[in-house]
């Protein structure tokens, strides 16, 4: 290699050198300049990740023999991308979309229309329906494909985003105490009455956002979020359905406003079945609940939201707490002329009859308003009032369901009150009550003198795990002596009142109920009633108390005891026939048990 | 005589030169290798990470599906549903008093429903990737060097 060749080595190794240092620097110049920094952390900002927003597939719920009555179903919204709409044919894109969706999916799409070029700076995605079936998606990805086909892919914008939805298999079936969800909303869905607004929070479950990198590199795993936590409900489906059917078939024979039945287990509290009329299809409830409910101002569960004066079913409260206090026993005579003269006013029986001297059972079995107005003063207002509060009256009774009202019930300290309250209170006047609390205090009665807590809740599953909800005694202001005392002379009293319940071979106690209903501006309409009846069997071991309101009854009888009681028999039937309970002979036989 | 015992054993300029450009290729080759089994394992990393986000996409899929099945299932068994069934198949509601009840021992009634298992004791939650899916080639090295010192040259202490 003589001097020249390594001259011309050394010339190329400089120039090189020179070219790789020039490249470097200028790589170190590109990284340390301020606008390259700031478009580097815009990138990695708005590129280099996603935020996805997990909302985990809400809990289910099932009646208590595992069968599903709320779910959730796959859907599709349907939306549209502006960004790839070409803007040469912008406005055949946007009808044919419009038109497409709208005729397939029967949404109104005709605010797309109105979407212009322009909006393509502020919006990228417009949202046209959602809650779509795979049926109507299948058509439209046909539809969608033909017309590519024919060179006209209009619908290329088209997005359709699957996910869960809400649904209800069983359909109306005890729509009430469920209550529905807004799945429109699918961003934020929400519980709305019954079972679904009151345990919204367990149901729903934590929806998360995670920061999900969009570099294959980076990839990181999605949190495996558990689902919303899954309900078991005491309602017994069977029993549900039947009374559903039992009670739409009185209202629409006795002409009532509405109906209204709950079926508890008083051992326990536990609801087996709620009924009440109107009842809204919760798959339906965007398109029903405002004209059929709201407009309306009709709640969505009477049982627990519509208040009443409850009648002559209030009456073995009374009698239950005379007796505990010594007041009166069962074979206190009371004479009855007719009427009686409460301070203030002449209170009288039902068409002014007259029973002459009567027991305490002749005074339920002829539900004699006179007796029990008597019956209160023997008791006192302190001993009436304080074991009416202990009874649950005129407070929450804290049933585990969104959506309950109460109505508290005028204190011998209040204004307003006179000692004509507490004559009228006594027969179930001047106080408002809710069904469920109704039939709460009663339970007491058929109980053993124990109010055991409503509840719908009997287990939850949380993480795979089941949480069964134990009953609980949630108060007992009568002695087991009284209630059994009283449940058997309201047993007498019902076998003898013309015999307005006959089960054979079962064991009935119950109170009919016809109350007057009281008009906004005082007094009573003379021509309504609330016909109602409160009933438990068998006498001797209860399993089902069955709470009847049929309101305001047509008809030229629109009597508890002619109305309501059929209703009441025809549940009980059902249950019994449905629980596999046998009559009480042959119940008492099979386990030699003997009666109370 | 020095200068040439020292030229005498000099190698020849060709063979200089083949020496130098064999190194060379021998670096070069060396960093090819390198690079290529970088790449290598940086595609099969990315593979397996689409191939992880596909699976995830799968399995949410699968849950809708299996959701969407279970709704269908309690349509189909609907109490409307059976009813209709039931009907269509002759059968006909039970009177009251038509039944008959016998003692079946063992037997006490239906059981409360259990859909799943009582509460008992919790196992924390694990990642669903491996660390092989995750980690780096110098995070793999240094762990490898690490636990390679951490068991004294291989051997457990």
């Amino acid at each position: 290699m003589n001097i020249n060749q390594n001259s011309r080595f050394f010339s190329m190794g400089i120039a090189f050198s020179l070219i790789g240092a020039l490249i470097f620097g200028q790589m170190i110049s590109i990284q340390n300049r301020s606008d390259v920094s700031e478009m580097d952390t815009y990138y990695r900002e708005n590129n280099d990740t996603i935020t996805m927003k997990i909302i985990p597939e809400r809990g289910s719920i099932y009646d208590r023999n595992g069968k599903l009555l709320a779910g959730s179903r796959e859907v599709y919204e349907v939306g549209i991308d502006l960004k790839t709409i070409h803007e040469d044919t912008w406005d055949k894109e946007i009808q044919a979309v419009a038109r497409e969706v709208k005729a397939i999916t029967q949404w109104n799409t005709d605010s797309l229309l109105k979407v212009t070029i322009a909006d393509k700076k502020n919006y990228i995605y417009v949202r046209l329906a959602d809650g779509i079936d795979q049926v109507q998606v299948d058509a439209l990805v046909k539809r969608k494909k033909d017309l590519a086909n024919e060179d006209q892919p209009y619908l290329r914008s088209l997005v359709l985003v699957p996910h869960l939805q809400r649904s209800y298999p069983e359909g109306s079936l005890a729509a009430n105490p469920l209550g529905y969800v807004t799945f429109l909303d699918s961003a934020n869905p929400r519980g709305v009455n019954g079972v679904e607004g009151r345990y919204d929070i367990y149901l729903a479950g934590t929806a998360t956002s995670i920061l999900l990198p969009r570099s294959p590199y980076d990839i990181t795993s999605v949190p495996n979020l558990p689902t919303g936590s899954s309900l078991i409900l005491t309602l017994d489906r069977e029993i549900q359905s039947a009374v559903e059917k039992i009670i739409d078939k009185a209202v629409a024979k006795t002409g009532s406003l509405s109906g209204t039945a709950i079926v508890m287990d008083p051992r326990t509290g536990e609801i087996l079945a709620m009924v009440s009329t109107p009842r809204i299809d919760p798959n339906e409830y965007w398109q029903r609940v405002v004209p059929e409910l709201l407009l309306k101002k009709i709640p969505w569960n009477r049982a627990i939201s519509q208040l009443y004066e409850p009648g002559s079913i209030f009456k073995p409260i009374t009698m239950a707490l005379a007796i505990e206090a010594g007041a009166v026993t069962r074979n206190t005579v009371y004479n009855d002329l007719g009427f009686f003269d409460a301070p203030g006013k002449r209170i009288a029986n039902w068409a002014y009859a007259a029973y002459g001297k009567q027991n305490m059972v002749g005074c339920l079995e002829h539900s004699i308003n006179t007796c029990l107005a008597w019956i209160s003063y023997q008791l006192g207002d302190k001993k009436f009032y304080e074991g009416i509060k202990a009874f649950g009256v005129g407070q929450l009774s804290y049933v585990d369901l969104d959506g309950e009202d109460y109505y508290p019930v005028r204190q011998p300290t209040d204004e307003n009150w006179t000692k004509l309250s507490l004559a009228t209170n006594a027969f179930g006047q001047g106080v408002a009550v809710t069904p469920i609390q109704m039939i709460s205090a009663l339970s007491a009665i058929a109980n053993d003198g124990k109010i055991m807590a409503p509840h719908i809740l009997r287990a939850i599953i949380d993480k795979g795990r089941q949480y069964n909800n134990p009953p609980q005694v949630v108060n007992q202001p009568i002695s087991a002596k009284t209630a059994n005392e009283v449940s058997n002379m309201l047993a007498e009293a019902i076998a003898g009142e013309a015999k307005i319940i006959k089960i054979d071979g079962y064991r009935i106690a119950g109170k009919t109920g016809t109350a007057e209903i009281p008009m906004p501006t005082g007094g009573y309409y003379a021509d309504k009633t609330n016909a109602s009846f409160v009933g438990w069997g068998p006498v001797d071991d209860p399993r089902f108390i069955i709470s009847v309101w049929l309101e305001q009854p047509g008809g030229s009888q629109p009597f508890g005891s002619i109305v309501a009681a059929p209703v009441f028999q025809e549940i009980f039937e059902t249950c019994v026939q449905l629980t596999n309970l046998p009559p009480d002979a042959i119940r008492k036989q099979l386990l030699g048990s003997t009666p109370k | 005589m020095a200068q040439q015992l020292i030229q005498a054993y000099q190698q020849a300029p060709w063979r200089t030169q083949v020496l130098r450009l064999r190194t060379y290729l021998l670096l070069i080759l060396v960093f090819a290798l390198v690079t290529g089994l970088y790449l290598s394992i940086s595609a099969q990393a990315a593979m397996a990470g689409l191939g992880s986000q596909q699976g995830e996409w799968d399995r949410q899929s699968l849950l809708r599906e299996v959701s969407s099945l279970k709704v269908k299932l309690g349509s189909l068994t609907s109490v409307v549903a059976m009813e209709e069934r039931a009907l269509k198949l002759g059968y006909k509601p039970a009177p009251v008093d038509s039944g008959m009840y016998v003692v079946v021992p063992g037997y006490s009634g239906r059981p409360i429903v259990n859909l799943a298992p009582p509460p008992g004791p919790d196992s924390l939650p694990t990642g669903t990737l491996k660390a092989e899916y995750t980690e780096s080639l110098w995070e793999f090295l240094f762990k490898t060097i690490n636990g390679f010192q951490l068991t004294q040259g291989g051997k457990l202490p």
